[in-house]
């Protein structure tokens, strides 16, 4: 039997949207984020820190994102994320993109 | 994305580098620290811990490399960094830098010079309001020999009238003119007859004052002059108050009327026009009739009008003319685009120039990659690095072919500074004065972007070569021991092969080319033009309508002109060291005018129609014209001072005139009448001269009466003391032949003619040799110049294989060591070095013979008595070739052979 793919590597585009996700709800720092992403996705994708930091720089330079610094749980300084208004817009954009292309896909594989 | 936040990205990563680079430093070390206590949290102590983080994420400098990477500007960023980089490699490098700099400069510099040319020449249009709807139009007619003319008054006249399509029509006619002021010198100046229609068809407005109105192509009104910017400038001191005042033209008063503005081209660089006046005829004047095609025709297409259309107009209205006149039957009309018009001649040059030159930038642009491979090989332990340090392979890619813009741009910078002395000795020496369009060349904008431009894609292309190359696979492995891979070296010398090949193949083209075209000029010199050029003198003497009236049918009066051309050829005669001295309305090689007219035969039929009537060239000559020019007397005799007005008219014919009409009998004794059958013609009107019935009493051999490569035309001549009425020109040119040298005897045949006449300027005095030279000065250039980029070509190609072959002999410096110490023969080791590099310019000749075959079609116009393939040009070239090849090759390999045997056994 055929293992399911590894869930290491995301599209680059995936990988935004799994973060804006993320942090629609609250403000997170980078860790948590993983975090989150691991929870909302059941175990499925796991971020490697490597790829997150940039990507997290990077959106901020775009503008879907802002940042503060604030505190962790365990004190130390560390930079918190949330979503700009053009974050959110985005986010409902391409959930919506998302579900559409879902659906189509599982219909196509669904018909013999 | 949105956008304002994106800029604002942007300019703070490229403007506030320090600032953004700590915050980045701040940012990654605290992610780090977050993920180590997820770490620990998970139960790992603190050192495990952080290992895992530093793997996971790859540590702080990582990371913040894949930020720099990924965020707005980045690419800036790095190209400006490369940049940076290939500058310092350079100046770490000045020996290669001053190399590669100067062999690009030669390329682009070359390439600059000639663009400049093409540009301003061919590209440019002409300095006229949409001057690409200006052309011009020529009469046609049947006639083999001349199949195109010029116009007659009345048919411009009918065109101008009936033409819907062309927006206007205008007509001009070349004339010279006698400046007298008084007080200064007398000065002969070329002028040209315009009709009023011809300068606002032009799109020309003066400067000063205006142009003409249509009421002043009246005779009578027609006595208004417009000056050139130039003259205006030279003669009257620019002053605004020039207008309405007086000169004296041809010895009658003009008033002037404007100044052209400055730098308006009419149309021959050469011969600049320094005055305009009205076009008008007398009443009755001979001119002003189908008889006599002498003008210059300039139409302007109307708006949204194609060239087709107004062709095909004009050929119907042509059509309509011949029915209404039987003078004109017979003769069409030709559009030909002005640009064209004017460039076209030069045009077949220039594009071979501009191949050329393309090619000597190829072969620099090899010869610059072949260096930046041979650095590439000594760096490769640095690239496996950066590869190692993260750089992905686009990323190496892109650096790479960054540093070679620096290198670029400065053989750019350099190459522009070389063209720029390049124009300066162009247009000093190496280009004639008639070059169309001389005086707009030089280096402006447009020029400069294309050298931008092709610094920049020269760029490219030598950097691709050491950037493909140094991405092939095996890139890690060159941090192994030594460094230096021994399948990269022998791949890179392998392309560094090709390109010498290349190379060498391109250079013969080029060698072959400028062989063919120097034995095309060579052949051109030595070509005998019928006639002695060297050791005789010419100048052009202008006769001024006002005291030497043009005798008219109506009004047949020579005898001013000829009183005065008489004394002077006895005078010039009687000067010692002068062997014989006549005059002639026109000289070999253009001095002078010569005009067609149409003729008939007594001894055969009479032609039914007018446009059966043949052509021919008609000049007038006086007796000792012949001997003093070297004509050559096949039959019968020259004129002489039995020819007077009073006895039997008589004429010469040229071989060719004799060929076509005879064939191989002998002409001598037939009658030739210089104009149509009587038949044909209107009556004349009453008490007019009649058109004399000529006996040939001679045939001249064939003369070069234009440039080499045109046919000969049929020539008569008629002895200028029996002129009457078939026509006087407006100057005669007065040629001497002499004992001692032409240019000793300037100054007292221009005193002789100020003795007979103060008023009279003489023009263009100068040893006839010197008009001759100047009708091979296009071949001259072209030739000169092929020749000077294939010698370049040449000595790129040999730093080539020099290079090639240094390189490699000092890879082997090992094993030749060993080689000699084991007892081998100089001339071995010489043949082991020069092997390789004697092969690939042998094959590189082999390519180039084969391309040169296929390419020489593109010579064929500019080529004189040389085949295309002419086995010389196609044997000394490659001969040529391969002996520098050698010698370049040989230079390393002495040194080789000269090596220590335990240095170069020591040596790795």
């Amino acid at each position: 039997m055929k293992t399911p793919p590894e869930p290491t590597d995301l599209l680059q585009g995936t990988l935004d949207m799994l973060i804006l996700k993320a942090v629609a709800l609250e403000p997170l720092h980078g860790v948590g984020i993983s975090r989150r992403i691991e929870q909302l996705s059941r175990g499925t994708f796991q971020v490697k820190p490597g790829s997150l930091f940039p990507a997290l720089y990077r959106m901020e330079e775009e503008g879907w994102l802002s940042s503060a610094w604030g505190e962790s749980e365990n004190r130390r300084r560390a930079k918190f994320y949330q979503l700009t208004r053009a974050g959110r817009r985005q986010l409902e954009t391409e959930t919506e993109w998302w579900r559409r292309i879902a659906s189509a896909v599982s219909q196509a594989l669904e018909t013999s | 994305m949105p956008w304002p936040a994106h800029l604002r990205s942007l300019a703070r990563n490229l403007l506030r580098r320090a600032r953004t680079e700590r915050q980045l430093d701040e940012e990654a070390r605290a992610f780090l620290d977050l993920v180590t206590d997820e770490n620990v949290q998970r139960g790992m102590d603190p050192a495990a811990a952080r290992r895992l983080a530093r793997l996971e994420s790859g540590g702080v400098d990582q990371l913040k490399e894949r930020v720099r990477g990924a965020r707005a500007g980045a690419w800036l960023e790095t190209l400006g960094q490369d940049l940076r980089y290939g500058l310092r490699m350079l100046r770490k490098n000045p020996g290669f830098a001053a190399v590669a700099v100067l062999t690009l400069a030669l390329g682009i510099g070359a390439n600059t010079a000639i663009f400049s040319v093409v540009d301003a020449v061919l590209l440019r249009p002409l300095p006229y309001p949409q001057a690409e709807r200006l052309v011009t139009v020529w009469s046609t007619t049947a006639s083999q020999e001349m199949p195109l003319t010029l116009a007659a008054p009345p048919d411009f006249r009918a065109w101008r009238e009936n033409a819907k399509k062309c927006a206007d029509m205008g007509a001009f006619a070349y004339a010279d003119f006698n400046l007298a002021a008084a007080g200064g010198e007398p000065e002969h100046l070329l002028g040209a007859r315009v009709s009023a229609s011809l300068l606002p068809t032009l799109g020309v407005r003066a400067a000063l004052g205006r142009v003409f109105l249509p009421q002043e192509e009246q005779f009578g009104r027609h006595r208004e002059v417009v000056l050139s910017h130039e003259l205006w400038r030279r003669r009257f001191g620019a002053s605004r108050k020039v207008l309405g005042r007086s000169v004296h033209l041809n010895g009658e008063t003009y008033t002037v009327v404007g100044v052209m503005p400055a730098g308006m081209p009419f149309f021959d660089n050469a011969n600049p026009v320094a005055l305009w006046v009205p076009l008008a005829f007398e009443p009755g004047d001979n001119f002003n009739t189908r008889n006599n095609r002498f003008l210059n025709v300039v139409a302007r297409l109307a708006p949204g009008v194609r060239l087709a259309a107004a062709q095909a107009e004009l050929t119907l209205v042509a059509r309509r003319i011949e029915r209404t006149d039987p003078l004109a039957v017979g003769y069409g009309a030709l559009l030909v685009p002005l640009q064209q018009q004017l460039v076209g001649r030069v045009r077949p040059v220039l594009l071979v120039l501009l191949g050329a030159v393309g090619l000597v930038l190829l072969i620099a642009c090899a010869n610059v990659a072949s260096l930046l491979l041979a650095r590439a090989a000594a760096r490769q332990r640095e690239l496996a690095l950066r590869a190692s340090l993260g750089a992905g392979r686009g990323r190496l890619f892109r650096q790479l072919l960054a540093e070679s813009l620096p290198l670029g741009l400065l053989g750019g910078a350099a190459g522009t500074v070389l063209a720029l002395a390049a124009e300066r000795l162009l247009l000093a020496s190496l280009l004639p004065a008639s070059f169309p369009r001389f005086n707009a060349i030089g280096l402006d904008g447009g020029v400069l972007a294309f050298t931008l431009g092709v610094s920049l894609a020269t760029a490219l292309l030598f950097g691709l070569a050491p950037a493909v190359h140094a991405l092939r696979p095996g890139l890690r492995e060159g941090l192994g021991e030594g460094g230096r891979s021994a399948s990269a070296g022998v791949r890179h010398t392998r392309l560094r092969g090709l390109l010498v090949v290349g190379e060498t193949a391109l250079a013969l083209v080029l060698l072959i080319g400028a062989a063919l075209l120097l034995e095309s000029f060579a052949a051109l010199r030595k070509a005998d033009p019928g006639f002695s050029p060297r050791g005789a003198l010419a100048v052009l003497i202008p006769l001024p309508p006002a005291r030497y009236p043009l005798p008219t049918l109506a009004n047949p009066s020579p005898d001013r002109a000829m009183a005065f051309f008489d004394r002077l050829v006895t005078r010039v005669s009687a000067m010692p060291g002068v062997r014989a001295a006549g005059i002639g309305s026109q000289l070999p090689f253009g001095v002078g005018v010569g005009w067609g007219k149409n003729f008939y035969l007594e001894d055969r039929p009479l032609p039914a129609r007018l446009d059966q009537v043949p052509e021919t060239l008609f000049k007038l000559a006086s007796p000792g014209f012949f001997p003093a020019v070297g004509y050559r007397l096949r039959s019968g005799r020259f004129f002489g001072p039995e020819d007077t007005p009073s006895s039997q008219p008589v004429a010469l014919v040229n071989e060719t005139f004799a060929r076509r009409q005879f064939g191989a009998a002998s002409p001598l004794g037939k009658v030739i009448v210089l104009e149509p059958p009587a038949h044909l013609l209107p009556p004349p009107p009453p008490g007019a001269v009649r058109t004399p019935r000529r006996t040939i009493v001679g045939v001249l051999a064939d003369v070069k009466n234009s440039r080499f490569n045109a046919p000969i035309q049929p020539e008569v001549y008629a002895p200028v003391a029996q002129n009457v009425g078939e026509g006087w020109p407006e100057a005669m040119a007065l040629v001497l032949r002499t004992s001692t040298e032409p240019t000793a005897l300037i100054g007292p045949v221009r005193a002789a003619v100020r003795a007979l006449d103060p008023e009279l300027p003489v023009d263009r005095l100068a040893a006839m040799d010197e008009h001759f030279q100047r009708s091979l000065s296009q071949p001259r250039f072209g030739m000169l110049l092929l020749g000077l980029f294939a010698g370049i070509a040449l000595l790129l190609a040999a730093i080539g294989v020099y290079g090639l072959v240094a390189y490699e002999a000092r890879q082997r410096t090992h094993e030749i060591g060993i080689r000699s110490a084991l007892g081998a023969r100089p001339s071995r080791i010489l043949r082991l070095v020069i092997g390789d590099g004697l092969k690939l310019a042998l094959l590189g000749a082999a390519l180039g013979i084969a391309a040169a075959a296929g390419l020489v079609r593109l010579l064929a116009s500019l080529l004189w008595g040389v085949g295309q393939h002419d086995p010389l040009a196609f044997l000394a070239a490659p001969v040529l070739l391969i002996a520098a090849a050698l010698l370049a090759a040989c230079l390393p390999a002495l040194r080789a052979m000269r090596l220590d045997p335990l240095a170069a056994l020591r040596h790795d």
